[in-house]
């Protein structure tokens, strides 16, 4: 049987980069029971041994489910070893949750990670005397790096002993040996440490572990508050603090003097400064859309498609087609349907690269978690918290991460909310529809992109609002506590490495989905029923269907064409097919030999506000079937997901009806009864926002029904 | 119907498979994007 | 009593107490908030909330409602 050896540590403590070092690919993921956390395991070769991969915390307390589950772990899987994952930047929190973790009594190794930032800043640490301080063996690691490998590995293979307990105050370690008394013989030995301290803590989970014997106990923790003048918990809370300074004092000599000013606070006092925070922010990320989809990626994304494809791969592949005789059918399908449609969204490709350079540069640096704090003030009076803000902001490069991000937020309910707005935001995958409404109605201005963001944002806010009043759903707001990382300039090498992983899944998907799409777009819409081909393509299978559900959409402004409905379905897929689909559809590869673009074709079809209309449904609706299943995993059941799908894509109706007949008749006075009925839902929405339980009679007819 | 159709053909059809092929794997996969991003991708 | 909440920015305050309970109690004790230490103010968020404070050495961010329950002097 191999060795069983547990990894834990603080979140943001370079656990997982050390996790992935010593499993490399071996890695498995799969579930603690119970909750919807990941439990991830792998071999570490060089030693044989299972690693099992903790998830990040902060303490041992009964709370949080990540929390539970480790403790729950530690004690009853009971691992031969642990490795203690400790930030050397940051030690004295660090060292709190490694105080509990030697009380638990299983051989610790502790790895002290980041040492290369130590070095750098000047600062001297000690590892014999933290080790000798600390009664187990502490390794001096760079994760990132790949130091000190070798020894940490030879230190988990030699741990075996029990480690030393943190040594509290005289006072705590009196009453605590009391307790001990009375545990003897009713807790496994090797616990009696961990169930003295965490009683005298008042833990919950633990008194509900000891049953009877409290009541004696609780009587020796009363006697020492009242000497102390201090509740339990907050005077062992204080003492390990304590003790650990003492130990870290002992053996750590920094160069700055902590509590000073460092460059990330003079940066932060202009970036988080209360008037120029959200200007600054708008500022910036106005600056990211101009330059990738307005010039810089703009330029670019006009090349490809109009000398690229335009002049190079669609003449040449007809052409060379030709050349050999080929059936026309085939050609046709070939250039008309698989280039033309994945050309359309490969078009893309240069806007989409130099927004995933300035997007992983904004990430990186760390200036993500300042927005979270700007944004939490606004999110609270939307019933969420800027920790929400989050995934939305990974959401902006795919749904998919973005809706798991969602499990770094406690409360439940919260996470839940987020995880069924997050889509909201528009994806790289949406891009390409931004991108193609502004150039065909709205002169390639980057105010629609602004838009678009500000519309999901928007979407966002209000739908907390809107499903907190939701039953099942209410509460009270998450508390909001959280670090901010010092700024970090993000080195090239990842940069270049992030954008291009990006890049590649994007030409990836590209190649898949899209291309097996439009495939099949292209065969429905070149023949009918009868299977021979069309000259009109109003004739075709595909305009059949199309004209069945364009209905629909009247309301919205789109509905008259029945290329757009069908374009919105193929989005269900990947985003990026209603691009692909308009590729194939309004000719790409004819247009692209006589020099023009599909744009004016699309600016004949619809007005402005009907392009708007389009693209604010398409945005809003259901996301493609992959960020749907990973809703799917975090809300648990299809149920919920059904339910979360429906919501988008009310909403998406709703908010494009509103803006294009409200849009219309600003603009072009046109008024009738789709009017009214977009009147009518600005005054639903409102009575939902403001009245305090407007689900309360739904409910209750619901529930009458059942009944 | 002659021997460039036919070639060519079967070249197309043999990419359609492959890009079938590919797009069933990462639906098994977890339903993910293959944006790599999350680390839960099967195959590192 | 007066609370974190009403210390000014760039001031600092020790902490006497934390009437907070339940798991948000133990969420501001187990970041390093604890009777006798000493916190600084760095800054407020724009719009006034959450705060931003320096413990043990290290930046964190706190809602106002919290710093309501930590009892200063």
């Amino acid at each position: 049987m191999s060795r069983v050896i547990a990894l834990a540590g603080n979140p943001n403590c370079g656990k997982t980069t050390l996790f992935n070092r010593l499993t490399g690919s071996s890695q498995k993921v799969g579930n603690w029971p119970g909750v919807t956390i990941d439990r991830k395991e792998g071999r570490i070769k060089a030693i044989g041994a299972v690693l099992v991969d903790l998830p990040g915390i902060y303490s041992l307390s009964p709370y949080s489910p990540e929390e539970v589950v480790s403790r729950d772990f530690l004690l009853d899987s009971r691992p031969d070893a642990i490795i203690n994952i400790v930030d050397a930047t940051n030690m004295e929190r660090n060292l709190y949750l490694t105080s509990q973790i030697l009380d638990m009594g299983i051989p610790t190794v502790i790895a002290l990670n980041m040492m290369d930032t130590v070095r750098r800043d000047g600062t001297v640490i000690d590892t014999e005397k933290l080790s000798k301080a600390l009664g187990c063996r502490v390794v001096g690691i760079s994760a990132l790096k790949g130091e000190g490998m070798d020894e940490l590995l030879e230190a988990i293979s030699s741990a075996g002993e029990t480690p030393k307990p943190v040594r509290l105050s005289d006072p705590l370690e009196k009453s605590i040996s009391e307790i001990s008394g009375k545990l003897e013989g009713k807790v496994p030995d090797g616990h009696l440490r961990w169930y003295s301290v965490k009683a005298l803590e008042r833990d919950v989970l633990a008194i509900e572990r000891i049953g009877e014997s409290w009541e004696e106990i609780s009587e020796i923790i009363d006697d020492l508050e009242k000497a102390e003048d201090d509740e339990s918990d907050s005077l062992v809370a204080s003492e390990r603090y304590s003790s650990i300074s003492d130990v870290v004092v002992s053996s750590v000599k920094t160069k700055r003097a902590s509590g000073g000013y460092t460059t990330s606070d003079r940066i932060d006092r202009i970036v988080t400064n209360r008037w120029l925070g959200l200007p600054i922010f708008a500022g910036v990320m106005f600056l990211v859309y101009y330059i990738s989809i307005t010039t810089v990626g703009g330029w670019g994304t006009d090349w490809v498609n109009d000398v690229f494809f335009g002049e190079w791969t669609i003449p040449g592949a007809a052409a060379w087609l030709e050349s050999m005789a080929v059936d026309p059918v085939l050609t046709a399908f070939i250039v008309d349907g698989l280039i033309a449609g994945v050309g359309a969204v490969l078009g893309f490709l240069p806007q989409m690269l130099v927004l995933f350079v300035l997007l992983v540069i904004l990430e990186d640096s760390g200036y993500m978690a300042r927005i979270a704090f700007v944004m939490d003030r606004v999110f609270r009076r939307f019933g969420l918290s800027g920790k929400s803000f989050i995934p939305i902001l990974i959401g902006t490069g795919c749904g998919v991460p973005g809706i798991m991000a969602s499990r770094t937020i406690e409360s439940e309910r919260d996470r839940r909310i987020t995880a069924m707005t997050t889509t909201f935001i528009p994806c790289s995958a949406k891009l390409p529809i931004i991108a193609l409404i502004a150039g065909a109605l709205f002169g390639g201005s980057a105010l629609v992109a602004l838009a678009s963001y500000f519309i999901g944002v928007l979407a966002i806010l209000l739908s907390g609002i809107i499903l907190k009043k939701w039953p099942s759903l209410s509460g009270t707001p998450s508390e909001f506590i959280m670090e901010l990382p010092p700024y970090h300039i993000p080195g090239v090498a990842t940069v270049i490495r992030s954008t291009f992983e990006k890049g590649w899944a994007f030409v990836r998907k590209a190649g898949t989905f899209i291309l097996l799409a439009c495939g099949i777009i292209w065969f429905l819409s070149a023949f009918d029923w009868s299977m021979s081909m069309v000259g009109d393509i109003n004739d075709s299978m595909l305009a059949d269907i199309g004209n069945a559900i364009t209905w629909i959409f009247v309301p919205l402004g789109w509905g008259d064409e029945w290329q757009f409905s069908v374009g919105t379905i193929t989005g269900l897929l990947a985003k990026e097919n209603v691009v692909g689909t308009f590729g194939v559809l309004f000719g790409f590869s004819e247009v692209a030999e006589s020099g023009d673009e599909i744009w004016p074709i699309i600016g004949a079809m619809l007005t402005p506000i009907a392009g708007f209309s389009f693209l604010a449904f398409n945005l809003l609706c259901a996301p493609c079937f992959a960020a749907i299943g990973a809703m799917r995993r975090e809300l648990g059941t299809w149920k919920a997901t059904g339910a979360a799908v429906l919501y988008q894509c009310l909403l998406a109706y709703a908010v494009s009806m509103v803006i294009f007949q409200i849009g219309s008749l600003l603009m072009y006075g046109t008024f009738g009864i789709w009017t009214v009925a977009a009147f009518a839902t600005v005054a639903l929405a409102a009575y939902i926002l403001v009245s305090k339980e407007p689900f309360a009679r739904a409910r209750q007819k619901i529930s009458e029904a059942a009944a | 119907m002659n021997f460039a159709t036919i070639a060519v053909g079967l070249a197309v059809a043999a990419v359609l498979v492959f890009a079938t092929y590919c797009s069933v794997r990462s639906f098994r996969n977890g339903k993910c994007s293959g944006c790599k991003e999350c680390g839960k991708c099967k195959r590192r | 009593m007066a609370t974190l909440r009403e210390v000014a920015c760039g001031g600092s305050a020790k902490v006497m107490r934390i009437s907070a309970q339940g798991p948000m109690r133990k969420r501001i004790m187990d970041m390093g908030i604890t009777k006798g230490c000493t916190v600084i103010v760095r800054k407020v968020a724009p719009l006034g909330d959450p705060m931003e404070v320096c413990v043990r050495g290290y930046e964190l961010s706190l809602r106002k409602s919290e710093a309501e329950a930590i009892e200063v002097e």
